[in-house]
């Protein structure tokens, strides 16, 4: 029973797909397939709080493990979750019968992440990553334009298909060589292992699979063409909920390592994050400079941000992780909030080009006021959790010593904000196009989300105290030897 | 109560009412008016439950840490803190009572309250402020919210102008408070003012004289922005030019105040250094006589009120800089109350009126409006420092500070100015009572409703039994009540009578010239009517300097700077395209290059 306990978020999401399913299967309208899907992920918000704070591996020891860290990432997970189905609730007028099933799919794809932030066992978190991913697959058919959506999910799930397999391929050659699948007994014989040259490749590309997932380069290239060419609240999905499950993946595996050991060398691997990072900073900044799409932009967006998250992973050390942690939760308040935007302004169009935000302060001030304070946050500016976080994630760096590296990523920060107030001018100093200048009048659900992000995002900003104690406690969680 | 939890209601209540009518309340003007009212009235309970509550430990949480450095939020509950805080709230909703019956007509009534919510909300969060980056922050929030207040009427070109002229000299002396506060959290590795100010291990241990000294100073540069002190003292009679209640409420309890307060919250720091306490005596000094020689000559009853703000807050500097903690803060908080009663004596008479000289004002009937004539009598007085009105205990305190710390040529001046401030403040009343010309029989004359009464009598009472809180402050604040003779009393209560009757016997009497002695030394009555050419000087000098700067630094922008900057965004946005050029959105290619690359790292990550 207490075991049942334990995964009773991850069980309670399931059951409310399956219950959806079978709604589908009835025959339900849109809306209550859609009533059944977001009281379930309520119910499933409920279960993580209720878990928050338990300990324990529900199944056979090393596989699952269950601790303040999963569950606040499950949490996170269910929060984002409620807020994207929150977004989802009117379809748009075409293709009403397929969107019936976004929610299923949504739910499914949850299950999966969830599993993913547990998982301490490498073929568990395959099997996670893969529930997770192929719900998405479908989701990105969805789209009003058939084409488009389509091109969009092929091209997705070739690249996510490329990206798991190179991730089996890299799990082969770890069990390979130490003869097991639990983390723990990897990270045991990790000072034998890392004199092996093959262990390094077989970590590598182990990673692929999950820094596709987060869009870092080089399997960024997904992101902007994805987030572009699917549904609004699928991008949503995409830009926010996946995100946290391949950074909660790539925490604990890096915690449970413990590669500051004098008797590994973790300084090449840190060598290549770092590499990693810097370019896709670097290229997610310039190539949002000249984009036209919000949602591309978005996406370039994203790819730097990932990549600011890596110049605080490869420092190793707890100061870095409870930085991405505290991070994480910020950017996704953040980026909910310039997608809700986007799904607002884009609830009848195929796409979202920035012009069409133009005179959004004439428009509807409530949705102007929430973009303002989620590009600020996007951006770096005090008083949103996007400054306060990004200083935390430099300055994990900085205690390290990798100035070069913050100059870098500040520098970045600061070419940035070209493309970020370049968003916010066309939402405040331009006047709305001629054929879309009526009044946009969110719904009030909507309204109390977007109010429920915005004060994260501040909150988080003035006084970080609060949150950060939070992820400092679940990084310790983790149990990593630093 | 947790101290701390009625601290949070104190300040925050106003900040909740002031949001709530800006988003929901812009038209309903009775529902903000009631609300900030009743914000204005929880803080004014809370503060005072806070003071009967008596002095108790410092309570803070931290805020931000980094390295060593901790950056906290917090309250202090020491005696500075809970009295003035008290002052601050009651002055503030009497001015709020009081601005019913002013604003009445005013159609953005909501945003003129709203505004005074916010505030009062900087103000009251100043004075609890526990860690000076809080402070500051705070400090900076009052500088903000009294440039909305004073530019309410933002469609006259002049009240722009005054709140711009308010900001943007208080900002120059903030460069130096925020250069200072950083300096000292950048040697000590501490913001947190108790802390700061141990005698043990505080600031005045980690370092030389000479570095406190600059340190001091520096924070002093913000205390004469804020506390209107020369060479930054032009913009408060500028500020006049905001609604009269502004003007009684940022220029009697809060903003001017908060420099004074500053000052006493760092008492200790500036004691250490005698080369700090010296400057700041001579610019006191100075300033106080500067601003009663142009009082003197100033027809303007609001301006009047303005320049005698200016020379009270010189007496709070030099009292406090000369050794006189309780008497800075005694006349900080008795001023506070006799000087609001004056202004809004004066927006009575304005209000009525319609105009703000008080000749004219005397002359059309003035002293018909009874109640508001004896509020702005006892106020004279007692800015006068004339017993036993509340003013004549704290100028009392202040020269006996003076005196005791053996300042004597400071002292005598600091005599001089009590002089004429008691002549220039009955010029004042005499014009208003006693017109050159007798009353028309005009009907039409009555005194104010009763909101605006109301406030105008409970300050009138304040300011006859103000001198009785010297015994209870002096034991909240935890220092001695200082015993004079009547003696050493003499020479002030001498220099006021005597300046009440030099003004009698220049405007009063019935054969007077009504030209003042300075009329007589033309001279000196230009010198002081163009107020000592302190803005003449500035715009000569730095307008042009200005000017000359602005010219060459354009041409270095345009064709240096900014040329550059273009041609790196140019470069930028192009290597942007370029980059974006890479998303061909060929998968095949997106492919290839995430298998290279990992490739390439592997081959890396291998050969190590």
């Amino acid at each position: 029973m207490a075991n049942v306990l334990l995964i009773l978020p991850e069980l309670t999401i399931f059951l409310a797909a399956i219950l959806v399913f079978k709604c589908l299967i009835l025959g339900l309208s849109v809306l209550h397939v859609w009533r059944v899907a977001f009281a379930g992920s309520l119910l499933g918000l409920g279960a993580c709080l209720i878990t928050l704070g338990m300990t324990g591996e529900p199944f056979h020891p090393g596989i699952y493990r269950v601790d303040l860290f999963s569950q606040l990432m499950k949490t996170v997970i269910a929060a984002a979750l409620v807020l994207v189905l929150v977004l989802s609730d009117s379809p748009p007028v075409m293709r009403r019968d397929a969107w019936r099933e976004l929610p299923f799919f949504l739910l499914l794809s949850s299950a999966g992440l969830m599993m993913m932030t547990s998982a301490t066992e490498l073929i568990t978190l395959y099997l996670a990553l893969e529930l997770s991913a192929f719900p998405v697959y479908a989701l990105i058919v969805l789209h009003r334009d058939r084409r488009m959506g389509s091109e969009g999910a092929t091209k997705y799930m070739l690249q996510g298909m490329v990206a798991s397999a190179v991730t089996l391929y890299g799990m082969s050659f770890i069990f390979g060589l130490s003869g097991t699948t639990y983390l723990s007994e990897i990270a045991a014989a990790l000072p034998e292992l890392g004199s092996q040259p093959l262990f390094w490749v077989g970590l590598l590309l182990l990673l692929a699979g999950f820094l596709f997932k987060l869009a870092l380069f080089p399997f960024h290239f997904w992101a902007p063409d994805t987030y572009f060419s699917s549904p609004h609240p699928v991008a949503t999905f995409i830009a926010t909920v996946s995100k946290v499950a391949a950074i909660a993946v790539l925490c604990r595996m890096v915690a449970v390592a413990g590669w500051n050991e004098a008797s590994i060398d973790g300084e090449t691997l840190r060598i290549v994050l770092i590499v990693l990072a810097v370019a896709a900073m670097t290229l997610g900044n310039l190539a949002a400079l000249v984009q036209k799409d919000f949602k591309r932009l978005l996406g370039y967006s994203a790819i730097a941000h990932a990549g600011y998250i890596v110049v605080a992973l490869q420092a190793f050390s707890s100061l870095g992780h409870t930085a991405i942690v505290f991070y994480t939760i910020g950017y996704l308040a953040m980026t909910w909030i310039c997608f809700m935007v986007a799904c607002e302004v884009g609830r009848n169009r195929d796409t979202v080009p920035v012009s069409a935000l133009a005179g959004l302060w004439q428009r509807s001030p409530m949705l102007a006021l929430c973009l303002l304070i989620g590009i600020f946050g996007l951006t770096g500016l005090p008083p949103t959790v996007g400054f306060i976080g990004k200083w935390f994630l430099f300055s994990a760096a900085l205690e390290d010593g990798q100035f070069l590296l913050v100059l870098i990523a500040a520098l970045n920060s600061a070419v940035a904000v070209y493309y970020y107030m370049r968003v916010l001018r066309v939402a405040y100093l331009l006047e709305p196009a001629k054929e879309d200048t009526g009044i946009l009048a969110p719904s009030p659900l909507v309204v109390t989300g977007a109010m429920v992000a915005c004060l994260v995002v501040l909150w988080m900003g003035v006084a970080p105290n609060y949150f950060w104690e939070i992820a400092a406690e679940a990084i310790v969680a983790l149990g990593a030897t630093y | 109560m947790n101290p701390a939890i009625l601290a949070i209601v104190v300040i925050f209540t106003p900040l909740v009412a002031f949001a709530t009518a800006m988003l929901f309340c812009m038209k309903a003007h009775r529902i903000a008016q009631g609300l900030i009212l009743g914000g204005g009235a929880v803080s004014v309970v809370g503060a005072f439950l806070l003071l009967l509550g008596g002095p108790s430990e410092t309570q803070s949480i931290v805020w931000l840490s980094s390295g060593s450095l901790e950056l906290s939020f917090g309250f202090m509950f020491d005696g500075l803190s809970l009295s003035f805080g008290a002052v601050v709230a009651l002055i503030t909703f009497l001015v709020q009572v009081y601005s019913i019956g002013y604003m009445h007509h005013d159609p953005a009534k909501t945003r003129y309250f709203a505004l005074l919510g916010l505030f009062g909300w900087a103000m009251l969060g100043f004075v609890y402020a526990v860690d000076l980056l809080q402070a500051l922050i705070f400090w900076e929030l009052v500088g903000l919210a009294s440039f909305f207040l004073i530019g309410f009427w933002y469609e006259k070109p002049s009240a722009s102008a005054a709140a711009r002229k308010a900001f943007l000299l208080t900002r120059i002396g903030d460069t130096g408070l925020l250069i200072g506060i950083l300096l000292i959290i950048n040697i000590s590795g501490m913001a947190h003012i108790p802390a700061l100010l141990d005698a043990e291990t505080g600031l005045t241990t980690m370092v030389s004289e000479g570095t406190l000294t600059l340190l001091v100073l520096l924070i002093f540069m913000g205390i004469m922005g804020k506390s209107a002190q020369f060479p930054l003292h032009t913009w408060l009679p500028d500020a006049m030019e905001g609604p009269t209640p502004v003007s009684a409420l940022l220029h009697s309890a809060t903003m001017v105040a908060a420099g004074v307060f500053l000052f006493a919250r760092l008492h200790p720091l500036f004691m250490a250094s005698e080369t700090a306490i010296l400057v700041v005596l001579c610019i006191a000094i100075f300033t106080a006589l500067m601003s009663a020689t142009i009082a003197m000559v100033e027809t303007d009853l609001k301006k009047v009120l303005a320049y005698s703000s200016i020379g009270q807050l010189a007496f709070m500097l030099a009292a406090l800089a000369a050794g006189g903690l309780l008497a800075g803060i005694l006349h900080l908080i008795l001023h506070a109350v006799f000087k609001a009663l004056l202004f809004l004596c004066a927006g009575s008479y304005i209000h009525h009126f319609e105009t703000n000289d008080m000749r004219e004002i005397g002359r059309r009937g003035g002293r018909r409006m009874r109640w508001t004539t004896a509020g702005l009598v006892i106020g004279g007085a007692s800015l006068a420092g004339l017993p036993p009105l509340a003013g004549f205990f704290s100028k009392e305190e202040v020269l006996a500070s003076l005196s005791h710390g053996g300042y004597h040529l400071i002292w005598f001046l600091a005599l001089f100015a009590a002089f004429l401030t008691a002549y220039y403040t009955f010029r004042m009343v005499f014009f208003i009572i006693l017109p050159d010309r007798p009353l028309e029989a005009d009907a039409t004359v009555h005194d104010s409703s009763p909101v605006i009464l109301g406030p105008i009598i409970f300050l009138t009472i304040a300011t006859v039994l103000g001198g009785l809180i010297l015994g209870p402050l002096a034991a909240i604040l935890l220092l001695d009540v200082p015993h004079h003779s009547l003696l050493s009393m003499l020479p002030a209560i001498l220099c006021a009578l005597a300046g009440v009757f030099v003004a009698w016997w220049d405007f009063g009497r019935s054969r007077a010239t009504r030209r003042g002695f300075v009329g007589a030394v033309p001279v000196l009555h230009r010198l002081f009517s163009r107020k000592w050419y302190v803005d003449d000087v500035y715009q000569a000098v730095f307008a042009r300097f200005i000017q000359l700067m602005a010219t060459v630094l354009h041409r270095v922008e345009v064709d240096l700077l900014d040329g550059g900057a273009d041609r790196l965004a140019d470069v930028t946005r192009w290597t942007g395209g370029w980059t974006a050029r890479l998303q061909s959105g060929w998968v095949q290619a997106y492919i290839a290059s995430g298998v290279v690359v990992v490739a390439l790292a592997g081959y890396f990550l291998g050969s190590r």
